[in-house]
């Protein structure tokens, strides 16, 4: 095996890697708004009704404050939604042009795991402005909705984390004679 | 799951967070090496296990208990199928059902044996190793895999309020364990090269 050989099997991997990225970052900048679009239509073609604003006891007949934190919780739903796009997104461009293991894909790892945590705080506003009549908070489908939220948050942070400290001890390795 | 539980999974993710903040302090006093480096991830890796073998043999025992009738550690103990369907015994639920979810969570233990045993790898110092790939990959298998059989569970009961969130994170997983994997062969085979 000579250095030719190996270098053009370095190259076919890398290669590889820039066209499944590619692909996974087409479905993703095309598909996934296709499919959340379809989901809003679904919505509105089953005549979806949205229910009355109900927070917890004591401010009942407050609609201003009520349609206020509802319209703030969508607002923040919808931002959580869309910094986990953009930044799978530009993870997938960043593979799409080779750059594999380095800070600003170790970053956008971590985000990812963040937008979790920051789906757990959209999941709790699901439950409080849907409340099911028989289960008192917290019920258990939140718990589990919850719960799936933080595991998978946790592993891509610690996955982003990891990437990161590999990527400096390999960079402090070519720095040491 | 019960706040018992919902307690356990947030002092987990407290102790990762102030591992974090103390690692942090401690690198700007000793500086940033190899070494060092290591250090840290082996020693996080070691408290994910102990959390992870923790839950573990809890959610075994609660699991056993729930199909045999043994004493549970938990004040309420009901098993939830879908949205509405909830059972607290195993004998309420239908024949079907039940034995998708005995797989379900059998799965289940085994994709959290496959976790523990990634972290140990991490905690010896195994960062991008073949096994990592496997453990990596059987997360994302295990997360389609999982929401297949909540999808034929949930068909069984007429309950088809399902998110497809898993399936795709799933893909996400065996992707970034793919990469992993090809980012691995490309530094083996450079550093065959002379």
């Amino acid at each position: 095996m000579n250095a030719n050989e190996i270098s053009s099997r370095t190259n076919a991997r890398l290669d590889r890697i820039k066209k499944v990225s590619k692909w996974f970052r087409l479905f993703l900048q095309f598909g996934f708004p296709f499919m959340m679009l379809a989901a809003v239509f679904q919505g509105v073609l089953t005549g979806l009704q949205a229910k009355p604003v109900d927070l917890s006891q004591g401010i009942d007949g407050l609609f201003i404050v009520k349609a206020v934190i509802f319209i703030l919780w969508g607002i923040f739903a919808l931002a959580a939604l869309l910094v986990w796009y953009w930044t799978s997104l530009k993870l997938f461009k960043f593979f799409e042009t080779g750059v594999l293991f380095t800070t600003e894909t170790a970053h956008c790892f971590k985000i990812i795991g963040f937008t979790f945590f920051a789906a757990i705080l959209a999941i709790i506003g699901v439950y409080l402005f849907n409340p099911l009549p028989d289960q008192p908070w917290p019920n258990a489908g939140a718990i589990a909705d919850i719960s799936t939220c933080v595991y998978n948050g946790a592993f891509w942070v610690f996955l982003g984390w990891l990437f990161d400290e590999a990527h400096k001890i390999r960079e402090e390795q070519e720095l040491t004679v | 799951m019960n706040a018992n539980e919902i307690i356990l999974i947030f002092l987990a993710l407290l102790s990762f967070l102030i591992f974090r903040v103390y690692s942090a302090a401690v690198s700007t006093r000793s500086g940033q090496n190899r070494q060092f480096r290591l250090i840290r991830i082996k020693k996080a890796s070691f408290i994910i296990q102990i959390l992870m073998g923790i839950c573990l043999i809890l959610g075994f025992y609660e699991f056993l208990a729930f199909l045999f009738g043994w004493p549970s550690t938990l004040p309420e103990r009901r098993i939830l199928v879908g949205h509405e369907h909830f059972y607290t015994t195993a004998g309420e639920i239908p024949a079907e059902v039940l034995w998708l979810w005995v797989v379900q969570k059998l799965l289940a233990f085994w994709g959290g044996i496959m976790l523990l045993r990634l972290f140990w790898l991490y905690g010896r110092g195994i960062l991008f190793s073949a096994k990592n790939v496997t453990c990596i990959r059987f997360f994302g298998w295990w997360l389609m895999i999982d929401w297949f059989i909540e999808y034929q569970m949930r068909s069984e009961l007429r309950d088809m309020d399902l998110s497809t969130t898993p399936l795709l994170v799933g893909l996400l997983v065996i992707f970034a364990a793919w990469i992993m994997d090809e980012g691995r062969k490309i530094q083996e085979e450079q550093e065959l090269t002379v």
